[in-house]
């Protein structure tokens, strides 16, 4: 098939599977118990300001007017209103992308060559020592839990040794102002993709290594280092693409266990706070957002892995 | 801040169309025939005599604002610090402000940062990031009692931990079952564990050591037997209750749990369920039949105004009973201290005979704050001498 045509036509289906996820996670939101009214109330409750305040809201108005004047703002990218605060759902959008984009941009600047190098090293050296030590490291770390981590460095470098600050507090989304509170973020975030990648990328490179063209391309007199990072790597690479590119879905999703631990405020802080205060417009550009990235890095996902080795691509 | 100020503010949070929390407080107040006497004076009219008048101008929300206000954005107050900048969810920034009436404060500037979970705060804090953290468990202060980075200060009777049992429908409509509950309660277990030695027993009575408080009542003690009889008396012996709760305030899942144990050995099969925590005290108020409460410190006038009285908007053990109506009416609108302290008496005895709220206890509020910082007072949360940052120095 025409590579243009496919990347056209998997961006076609990405904004209809965009429309439908922010479709039903209107729904969804909307079948939860409370509005934000009544979330807004919190411990007064009473009936008459509840009211009131939805009204105020908007909320008394039905389900597929509210939906349908989100859905027609769309095409036009506007977001709406906040419920709660009156703010555009846009400044929501774009304060909490700030920090979760540095987090994640830094910790894939650090991901993609640490873990190849750890992974091909490892495989060169199969069944050495620095194999082993890589193999038992990464299955051990791969197996913490990132909120576990985290407390676990706050505990030693941020109260304990006081390295590192154990919080972002204050900061308010401007980490690369103070750079020392991104350190134990992204040693936390870095730590079990690493180890996926860095496996991923062990294994497809032996995998290569041992097959008939890597051998063959070795009969013919090509240098070993030739082999390896001209021929067997980009074959070995395209399984760990994939594993990339979920990293990089997971991690511009706002890992919120990460944030909430540093006080990052970040999307996964914002949706936290959204559903909490059941502001559907937030929730509702959120979704798109997340949605977006989705479709938008599992495409380029492909198309990377297609153009490293045609046969896994799946645009055929 | 001048008289007319103070007009325009009450008739702001007193609109109709608007939806302020404050406005049942001021409800008493009418508008429009209190004038402001001079710059500093204000006359107040009200609907009906009212001996509690300055609670009400106390009440939460009952902000004052410059008249004709309407952009917040840069808003203006007359506290004793300024407004510099806001973040939402994120940080406020305040600096001193020198003029202040009751003396300038000792701080430059103060910052209120955001942090929802508990352990960032109390490692904020640890770590130096912080002066002040707010809002912490009995857990972690205990863990923290002997570390000499902090001080935690306790500051005793901050809020009611309490079940409120509905009174308009069964099982709790039978008044010998409400006694058995009373008596069936271990308070001095659900202290020692919910709020681990944090806090007081509690009397089945709002607002331990405040003004009307009846400290002549009997506190009351677990009375197995007497619980059992009162059930047999009831035909409950072996009823299933659900206790509704939620993680909507610290503790209340834990003290749930535990009640439904101390319960079970009274023969009444309670059994817990944890509802939405976003929705809970909407959801309390109007269903279920028995569930997890708390209260934050508020003059017992306004405890009654709010929860106990035929027409309180977030009455959630459906006291309604004419009455004890007319003792609150009588009771505000008497001027002598003593004949009306006589009549909150009253009402609080009728409470505590036959009343829908089981206070079991009053739990501290716990706050942490790093050894550099002096003048912090253990004033009940929600008063007026508690927080008070104006008071406060770093040494």
């Amino acid at each position: 098939m025409n590579f243009r045509r496919y990347v056209a036509r998997r961006l076609l289906i990405g904004a209809g599977q965009v429309l439908i996820v922010a479709t039903l996670v209107f729904l969804i939101v909307e079948a939860l118990p409370g509005d934000a009214a009544v979330a807004l109330a919190g411990d007064d409750p009473d009936p008459d300001r509840i009211e009131r305040i939805r009204s105020m809201m908007g909320l008394d108005r039905s389900v597929p007017e509210r939906l349908g004047e989100w859905l027609w703002g769309l095409p036009y990218l506007d977001f709406g209103v906040s419920v709660v605060s009156q703010r555009p759902v846009a400044e929501f959008l774009a304060e909490g992308l700030e920090p979760t984009l540095v987090l994640a941009t830094l910790t894939l600047l650090l991901l993609v060559p640490l873990s190849l190098l750890l992974g091909v090293v490892a495989a060169t050296r199969e069944g050495g020592l620095f194999d082993r030590v890589v193999t038992a490291v990464s299955v051990s770390l791969h197996a913490i839990p990132e909120f576990a981590l985290a407390i676990l460095l706050v505990a030693l470098f941020g109260v304990g040794l006081r390295w590192f600050p154990p919080t972002a507090i204050g900061v308010n989304g401007d980490l690369l102002s103070r750079p020392a509170v991104l350190v134990m973020p992204l040693l936390v975030l870095l730590a079990r993709p690493i180890c996926s990648i860095s496996r991923l990328v062990r294994a497809g490179m032996i995998d290569a290594l041992a097959s008939g063209y890597v051998r063959h391309m070795s009969r013919l007199g090509l240098s070993t280092r030739r082999v390896r990072l001209a021929h067997a790597l980009p074959n070995a690479l395209a399984p760990a693409v994939q594993q990339i590119a979920r990293t990089v879905d997971w991690l511009l999703g706002g890992v919120i266990v990460v944030e909430a631990v540093f006080v990052i405020p970040g999307l996964g802080t914002t949706l936290v706070d959204a559903v909490a205060g059941r502001d559907l417009p937030v929730i509702q550009g959120l979704a798109v957002v997340f949605a977006t990235t989705t479709v938008l890095v599992n495409l380029v996902a492909d198309v990377v892995a297609f153009r490293l080795a045609p046969r896994v691509g799946g645009a055929g | 801040m001048r008289a007319r100020d103070v007009l325009f503010s009450y008739t702001r949070i007193l609109d109709p169309n608007q939806a302020f929390r404050a406005k049942p407080s001021l409800a008493v107040i009418n508008i429009a025939n209190s004038r402001a006497v001079d710059d500093r004076t204000v006359e107040f009219a009200l609907r009906q005599p009212f001996g509690e008048f300055p609670n009400v101008l106390a009440a939460f929300g009952t902000y004052i604002i410059p008249e004709g206000s309407e952009d917040f954005t840069k808003p203006v107050g007359s506290g004793p610090f300024s407004f510099v900048s806001f973040e939402p969810g994120r940080s406020a920034l305040f600096k001193r402000y020198p003029h202040y009436w009751d003396g300038a404060a000792h701080l430059d500037e103060l910052e209120f940062v955001i942090a929802n979970e508990e352990s960032a705060r109390i490692n904020a804090l640890l770590g130096g990031q912080i002066e002040y953290a707010h809002d912490l468990t009995p857990t972690t202060a205990r863990s923290h009692e002997h570390n000499d980075r902090l001080t935690i200060v306790r500051s005793p009777n901050s809020a009611v931990q309490a079940f409120a049992m509905k009174l308009d429908r069964p099982p709790f409509d039978n008044r010998d079952l409400r006694e058995a509950m009373f008596l069936l309660t271990d308070r001095q277990q659900l202290v020692e564990s919910v709020l681990s030695g944090s806090g007081q027993i509690g009397n089945d009575l709002f607002g331990k050591d405040y003004k009307y408080y009846d400290d002549s009542i009997p506190q009351r003690a677990r009375d197995l037997d007497l619980a059992k009889s009162l059930i047999r008396r009831a035909g409950a012996e072996g009823l299933a209750v659900k206790l509704d709760t939620s993680t909507a305030a610290a503790g209340f899942v834990e003290a749930a749990t535990i009640f439904a144990d101390q319960c079970r050995e009274a023969g009444l099969n309670v059994e817990v369920v944890q509802g939405n925590k976003d929705t809970y005290w909407s959801d309390v108020l109007k269903n279920g039949s028995l569930c997890s409460f708390r209260s934050g410190a508020m003059p017992i006038e306004t405890h009654i105004t709010q929860r106990l009285l035929t027409t309180s908007t977030t009455n959630i053990t459906k006291w309604a009973r004419p009455e004890f109506d007319a003792l609150y009416t009588r009771a505000v609108s008497t001027a002598d201290e003593s004949a009306r302290t006589e009549l909150y008496h009253q009402m609080q005895r009728m409470l505590h005979a036959e009343g829908g709220y089981l206070m079991w206890g009053f739990a501290d509020w716990i706050i942490g704050t790093a050894r550099s910082v002096g003048g912090v007072t253990d004033a009940p949360a929600n008063t007026l001498d508690w927080a008070r940052f104006d008071k406060v120095w770093l040494g």
